[in-house]
């Protein structure tokens, strides 16, 4: 594997760096030493952590190896400390009607497409939760969402989603792809996903991809077993999360759940048509070996996007076609600027505002997955 | 400098300002997103506005409008929420009628037995259809009537 940045050496990477240390102080730790000693150990692996995955990054000049690694964990402790959580808040993962009512859940921002339309005809939000929850509630949630979107357009797929990172996980297993093969058709099915949902959503007033398609129901909470509906919803959840998170990527080798199926990754491409940051490859240093359209986790290079030297609008900047192509020849992209001209520029103000928010919110996930772990083993429970 | 990269570039760094905001104001915008916009929870999952409180003392009655609520215009099926508030104050057996349409004739007769959490549902208007359920929340008890649109 090549880097197309080059070893920066250590000074220079340091520097690079010092910025990232003194903001995830600030907005990770709160600026504060923690009081509670069960606090600071979990705080602090986060924070070195955190600063270390980033100086890897800009030290060798790769960027998915330490990403993908960071997101994993990510999702992996966001497991561990959400349904640590549901336990110690509520008994059990699943999700009541009075729960509901209560305006207990916690917002998934993989509702805010279905929010849009009803949000704009009827003033309201058709989501079971509060807008000021101390959990995820939905005005925190859509202002975060709303900022990165802004800031790295898709990139949220690959640096902060919380979910991706299971899919990604699991395509990581996949050390030879046994389905290779994968008709460019399917790519459409997010959009068509993304259609159906935004419309019965709409027609409803209910989340329907929460109620009936999400996948990672499976994983966090799921509405309790109380009918037919319920238990067939299960039965849904549960075949899409073994399928599409589990199964298929470790055939595939890729995030088919995030590249094949869910329509906020979909909903999140059009962000990248207006985000300042993309991905480029260099025509007259391309090989035309193709490793990059073999690889890309989410089915985001395809011939023709190859001969023009761009990625498709469903690119997550995830950077693993830039780590991986022999000749160097794809990086990072400010829109306007000379192609290829200046790419550690580019590629330093992209990770910037991608790993900041990375860091903040998958360094809270770390943070509340390693507390849980760490409370488990001094006191052989996970729950306060 | 070309006056394209001179953009592109200021707007990347931009980009780190947007991110840092949104963070260190996540607080601010937020609060500013749902005053600005006046959004509110769907009534059908929030029950609606309350329209009426009866107070029996130690007790509290609050009923919900009738929600109808769709995208455009209203459904032909909707519900009243009857909320009993506080919990620790409530009396064993509550019985209740309700004028939900407020036209000043009772529509239906609630009987909610607070320590089994259900209720029995006693129909004076052809417009209530049956009891959707009884729900144990964190700060009171609520009770849902299936209703038919006229």
């Amino acid at each position: 594997m090549t880097a197309f940045t080059g070893n920066l050496g250590w000074r220079k990477a340091g520097l690079l760096c010092l910025p990232m240390l003194i903001i995830t102080a600030v907005l990770l730790l709160y600026g504060k030493p923690l009081a509670d000693p069960g606090k600071l150990l979990p705080a602090a692996i986060t924070y070195l952590f955190v600063n270390a995955t980033f100086f890897c990054m800009i030290y060798t000049g790769q960027t998915n190896k330490y990403r993908s690694r960071f997101f994993i964990l990510v999702s992996l402790l966001f497991v561990v400390s959400f349904i640590a959580n549901l336990i110690e808040v509520r008994g059990t993962m699943e999700l009541s009607t009075a729960n509901m009512l209560d305006g207990e859940t916690p917002l998934c921002p993989l509702v805010i497409p279905m929010l849009i339309i009803p949000a704009a005809l009827t003033n309201t939000i058709i989501f079971p939760g509060s807008f000021f929850a101390a959990h995820a509630g939905i005005a925190p949630m859509i202002v975060l969402w709303l900022g990165f979107s802004v800031a790295v357009g898709r990139g949220w797929c690959s640096w902060i989603c919380f979910f991706g990172g299971m899919d990604e996980g699991f395509s990581r297993l996949c050390r030879k792809p046994k389905i290779t093969d994968i008709d460019k058709k399917w790519t459409a099915l997010p959009w068509a996903v993304l259609l159906g949902i935004v419309l019965t959503s709409a027609v409803t007033l209910s989340p329907t991809y929460c109620a009936w398609l999400c996948p990672f129901k499976t994983v966090t909470e799921f509405p309790a077993i109380e009918s037919v509906k319920t238990a067939l919803q299960a039965v849904i959840f549960t075949s899409l999360f073994i399928g599409l998170v589990v199964v298929l990527p470790i055939l595939t080798g890729r995030r088919t759940q995030c590249g094949l199926f869910c329509p906020f990754g979909a909903f999140q491409s059009i962000f990248n048509k207006i985000n300042i940051f993309a991905v480029r490859i260099d025509r007259a240093a391309c090989v035309d070996c193709k490793l990059c359209l073999k690889q890309c986790p989410t089915f985001s290079i395809d011939e023709q996007s190859l001969q023009a030297g761009k990625t498709l609008l469903s690119c997550g900047k995830c950077g693993k076609c830039i780590d991986r192509c022999p000749r160097q020849a794809i990086s990072f992209h400010i829109k306007g600027t000379p192609l290829h001209v200046n790419r550690l520029t580019a590629r330093i103000l992209f990770l910037y505002p991608a790993f900041t928010f990375a860091a903040v919110i998958g360094g809270g996930c770390i943070y509340g997955g390693l507390e849980r772990i760490f409370r488990l083993l001094l006191t052989g429970s996970m729950i306060h | 400098m070309r006056l394209p990269s001179f953009f592109g570039y200021t707007t990347a760094v931009l980009m780190m300002v947007v991110v840092l905001g949104t963070l260190l104001g996540m607080n601010y915008f937020s609060h500013k997103l749902i005053s600005a916009t006046g959004l509110q929870i769907s009534p059908w999952f929030s029950g609606g506005e309350i329209v009426r409180t009866i107070d029996h003392g130690s007790y509290k009655t609050l009923q919900h409008r009738a929600v109808f609520d769709a995208l455009i215009g209203q459904r032909a099926e909707g519900f009243v929420q009857i909320d009993f508030s506080p919990p620790a104050a409530l009396p064993d057996k509550i019985n209740e009628k309700i004028d939900f349409d407020l036209d000043g004739k009772i529509d239906f007769n609630l009987e909610y037995d607070v320590s089994s959490n259900s209720a029995v549902l006693t129909a004076y208007n052809p417009r209530v259809v049956s009891l959707s359920g009884c729900y144990v929340l964190k700060e009171l008890r609520a009770v849902r009537v299936r209703l038919k649109n006229e």
